[in-house]
């Protein structure tokens, strides 16, 4: 008896839930990285308004992180049953357009507001895949009050001003910088950054001639001075080499500049918001890296992550038509504000805070590289990573050393091919 | 010849499904491990140049290196002191189970939380550990414990061994409850020392315990990714990059999922035959006594 | 042996004041070994402490001083939290799914391991090697094939499907700690159950299974494990957000370059409790099977 009752329960709530699922209008599929509870980034509200303009359709968001997105999408779009719209970035784009998973969005109404700088990068080949929904970037924060006491104001554009700057904080007693290295990430994009930059306006072409092995990192008088920024950095007192290579620059490193305990860190525009919220540090400001040379400093722009159609998607349609919904100043704006990230579409507002105006100002003018990472083979960076925590350990070693462990990688990639 | 013994029907369920849905899918898996394929798409054979990249690149073998010395580290610390607590608690009946409890609890808890808590004490910014070591007068025995290259491998597994030290603590309790009470009685009764005790009485006797707490404990620390992913991802500059963690990255940093694959084959020939071997030897070894 | 007992008991007052003095001793090592055990504990215990600890604090206080003690009980942080889990409908997933393997899992392994332990040929050798080979597999071996096979049968999106992955992930460790138990069971009272007449079946259940309860509570609190903390399964076999099992909820709250202590702590906090409840009640169990189980 009771247990034909808890059958009838069962059968029941079965045919309810199948005969909802029949019922709904259109779902539209949307995988994401963003909307997660740890970075809402205003998407119950957007996904609100997009519903209210279109009633039939209704949306539903599959939340998978970054890295999760690696192994479970292949899965999905190798088994032709992937989301109708997912979040990809540019790794993920090449990747998957070269398999031809992905729609060519070529003639999208969306398409002529995007900035023509980012235009290319949203490409593979002549085909258009993704709509870059946002920039981000990296670059210096730096605790003013810690950097006042050594009669600061300002955070150091080049290299140069840094070291001295750097001789002026010890002597205050004060620890100048963090450079997280545990996993490379920090002094590997640094350099990176400084690297392609070279001095004066950054020249764009030479992200694509290192790639072809046009141009090698060991023979480039830049990268060979950006590698040894580092060992003038420790010289001078900035940070203690050794020590940072046990920094996680998640956690601990991120941890060690709110509390005060170094005046400087280069990290993600990102965390721009959770500092601002703690009041930690009370008073502190985002500028971008210093450089080489020149009193403009380098910002690192990091593509954010972008709308992409696959081709097995079910809901074309409303697909196009979601993407199209986020190319509107307004609605992309209240996802910007949230991420206190950059604009990609043209007189569009970003949503960087004001104390983050210089780093916005060096990249306006020009002073901005775009991260490598899914344009390179994914081993170069982690390779440039790993050579840097290498170097930091061992500040003996020859740059130029440093800088062949990236060719060769680089060059093992492109032989695979 | 007498047809098979009938009790092999009862196997058929188990196996049915294990074949079904763990032997065929690794062997769909291991097919990629000739291929190119990078997740999506066509796989593109080529035969065994994965494996020739395996076998000829020095990097693995540094990582094949790292991964048998954190391996020895796991399965002795884990076991050892995890035996040490059981042998004490044994004679504690009263707060056996409290301590076990008590012991278990790292296992309950997410690792990346763990990851995230352990940071924080290795860290060399005022981390927990070097200023408890400062208040010990020990100041001289700090160290940049994920920053240093010759310590940091350790220092991960040290988490793993926190972490599991309750489980090898409650199989050998498990195998403690095996052993004859009188037997224990008697022994204490004609005056045995506790080490004589443990060594001529309960050490032969907790056999099966040993070999499944050490098969276990060397198949899980060979696999294991999950502690270097969370504390250093595999930094520095290498030093923590397990066989189990290149698997991982190859999958998710660098998109190989055919040379991943063929590493996942590698991996797994190598802990089965460590395995079979080890196993073969301790099951010899309880049999002798 | 008996004898040197009749020794000792015969040698008079001597030996009675010796072993008073030895219960003595005997008093001060247990003491010094609850000592020593405690001081462990608590020390295996502080990254936990650190853990809760943490849960109850500002982002603000984390930073300034990571290992701190919270100010006040920040109660907000587990609110805001529960809600955002979808935390009563992840447990009860979890359970479900958690429950419904250890069952498959005890009866499928047990019933393969009772031929295993007790037939000596070729051929159980074998097909325990092939068996237990699945517990040096690499959890990311077959996934892709997998997926493609479990959308082929229909099982995607469904909890079945969950709980097949997990069935078949654990049954190399159930048969490998059941053969391994079984064998040191003597096989005295399967032979008299054979001899009173009883068919293989009726000696499995009867006899076998009750005598391998201390075991499946160890088998259980494994499997357990593996369901409560895995996130890949469910992210892949799951779409539909009210079959996600706990863990995947508590990772929502890892952000693609940050970490948020105030949301991601109270979450792991809320999805380890159960686990830890539920340990602690069945832990009588667990411990009364391996006390009265017949391992003697």
């Amino acid at each position: 008896m009771k247990l034909s009752k808890t059958y009838r329960a069962m059968l029941v709530s079965a045919l309810v839930a199948s005969s909802f699922s029949a019922a709904a209008a259109t779902q539209l599929e949307v995988s994401s990285w963003k909307g997660g509870a740890s970075e809402i980034a205003n998407f119950p509200e957007i996904i609100k308004m997009f519903e209210e303009k279109y009633p039939d359709i209704e949306v539903k968001l599959t939340y998978i992180s970054r890295p999760d997105t690696t192994t479970v999408m292949p899965a999905r779009l190798q088994g032709g049953n992937p989301p109708d719209v997912m979040m990809v970035d540019r790794e993920f784009m090449h990747m998957w357009a070269e398999e031809g998973q992905l729609m060519d969005l070529r003639g999208e109404p969306w398409v002529e507001k995007m900035q023509p700088a980012l235009l290319p990068e949203m490409h593979h080949g002549e085909g258009l895949y993704m709509m870059m929904l946002e920039l981000s970037g990296i670059g210096m924060f730096a605790n003013m009050d810690l950097l006042a006491e050594a009669g600061l104001t300002e955070i150091p554009r080049n290299i140069d001003d840094l070291t001295k700057a750097c001789v002026k904080l010890v002597d205050k007693g004060i620890t100048p910088m963090l450079m997280p290295a545990s996993s490379g990430w920090t002094p590997g994009l640094y350099t990176i950054a400084i690297g392609l930059a070279g001095d004066g306006l950054p020249d764009h072409s030479r992200p694509e001639k290192f790639n072809t092995g046009e141009l090698n990192f060991a023979e480039d008088e830049a990268f060979i001075r950006a590698v040894t920024a580092t060992k003038q950095m420790a010289d001078a007192g900035c940070f203690d080499a050794k020590m940072n290579a046990g920094i996680d620059p998640w956690t601990v490193g991120i941890a060690g500049f709110q509390s005060g305990r170094a005046a400087m860190l280069p990290q993600g525009l990102w965390n721009i918001g959770p500092f601002l919220k703690d009041g930690l540090p009370e008073n502190f400001s985002f500028g971008p890296l210093p450089a080489l040379s020149g009193d403009k400093g380098i910002a690192l722009d990091l593509l954010g992550p972008a709308w992409a159609i696959p081709k097995d998607s079910k809901q074309v349609d409303a697909a196009k038509k979601w993407i199209n919904f986020w190319s509107d100043d307004e609605i992309l704006n209240s996802f910007l504000v949230p991420e206190s990230a950059v604009t990609t579409i043209i007189g569009g507002r970003s949503g960087v805070p004001e104390n983050a105006t210089s780093y916005v100002a060096a990249r306006e003018e020009g002073y901005a590289v775009f991260t490598p990472e899914g344009l390179w083979h994914a081993n170069v960076p982690i390779e440039a990573m790993n050579s840097m925590t290498s170097y930091m350990l061992d500040l003996s070693q020859d740059p130029v050393d440093i800088l062949k462990r990236w060719d060769d990688v680089r060059d093992k990639e492109n032989a695979a091919k | 010849m007498r047809g098979l013994d009938r009790r092999y029907w009862f196997v058929l369920p188990a196996l049915a499904i294990y074949l079904v849905f763990m032997i065929y899918p690794l062997f769909s898996g291991v097919s990629l491990s000739f291929t190119t394929f990078s997740g999506v798409g066509e796989a593109k054979w080529t035969g065994l140049d994965n494996y020739q990249t395996i076998f000829t690149d020095s990097v693995y073998l540094k990582i094949l290196s790292n991964t048998l010395i954190y391996s020895a580290f796991v399965v002795v610390f884990q076991n050892g002191i995890g035996l040490a607590i059981a042998s004490m608690l044994n004679g504690l009946p009263k707060v056996r189970s409290l301590f076990r409890t008590a012991l278990l609890v790292p296992s309950m808890v997410s690792l990346v939380i763990a990851g995230y808590v352990w940071q924080y004490l290795y860290s060399p910014l005022g981390g927990g550990l070097n200023e408890a070591l400062a208040a010990l007068g020990l100041k001289s025995v700090q160290q940049i414990w994920l920053g240093d290259p010759s310590i940091a491998l350790i220092a991960v597994a040290a988490v793993h061994v926190w972490m599991y030290i309750g489980y090898s603590a409650a199989i050998f309790l498990a195998g403690y409850a095996g052993i004859s009470s009188e037997l224990q009685d008697a022994a204490r009764m004609d005056g045995a020392t506790r080490w004589k005790r443990f060594r001529f009485i309960e050490f032969p006797l907790l056999a099966p315990a040993l070999t499944v707490n050490i098969t276990l404990a060397t198949i899980n620390s060979l696999k294991s990714f999950e502690f270097p992913y969370i504390m250093t991802g595999g930094g520095p500059d290498g030093a923590t990059m397990t066989l189990g963690l290149k698997v991982i990255k190859l999958l998710f940093n660098e998109y190989k999922f055919g040379l991943a694959a063929a590493l996942s084959v590698v991996l797994i020939v190598m802990v089965a035959s460590i395995g079979l071997v080890q196993n073969a030897y301790l099951r010899r070894r309880e049999d002798r006594i | 042996m008996s004898s040197e007992g009749l020794q000792t008991q015969s040698s008079g007052e001597i030996s009675v004041s010796k072993r008073t003095k030895t219960k003595n001793k005997q008093r001060w090592v247990d003491r010094f070994q609850v000592l020593f055990l405690s001081v462990l504990a608590i020390l295996i215990l502080l990254p936990i402490f650190y853990m809760i600890s943490m849960s109850f604090r500002t982002r603000r206080e984390i930073m300034m001083d990571p290992l701190g003690l919270p100010s006040s009980l920040l109660i907000e942080n587990y609110q805001k939290v529960a809600e955002a889990m979808n935390y009563g409908t992840s447990i009860f997933n979890t359970i479900f799914i958690t429950a419904s393997v250890i069952v498959l899992v005890s009866i499928l392994s047990s019933l393969a391991a009772y031929p295993l332990a007790r037939i000596r040929h070729k051929l159980s050798t074998w097909l325990y090697i092939l068996l237990t080979l699945g517990l040096v597999i690499p959890p990311f071996a077959g996934l892709t094939p997998l997926y493609l096979f479990m959308r082929d049968l229909g099982l995607l999106n469904s909890y079945l499907g969950l709980i097949i992955a997990y069935t078949t992930l654990n049954l190399p460790l159930g048969v490998f700690f059941y053969t391994s138990f079984m064998k040191s069971v003597p096989i005295e009272l399967e032979e008299a159950a054979r001899l009173d007449g009883a068919s293989y079946l009726k000696t499995y259940w009867y006899v076998v299974l009750p005598l391998l309860r201390p075991i499946t509570g160890t088998l259980g609190l494994f499997i357990t494990l593996t369901v409560w903390n895995d996130i890949v399964y469910p992210l892949l076999f799951v779409t539909d957000d009210s079959k996600y099992t706990i863990m995947v909820a508590v990772v929502r709250f890892l952000g693609t370059y940050s970490i948020d202590p105030t949301q991601l702590f109270p979450a792991a906090v809320l999805a380890s409790a159960p686990l830890l409840i539920l340990f602690m009640l069945l832990q009588k169990q667990v411990v009364s099977g391996i006390t009265a189980g017949a391992v003697k």
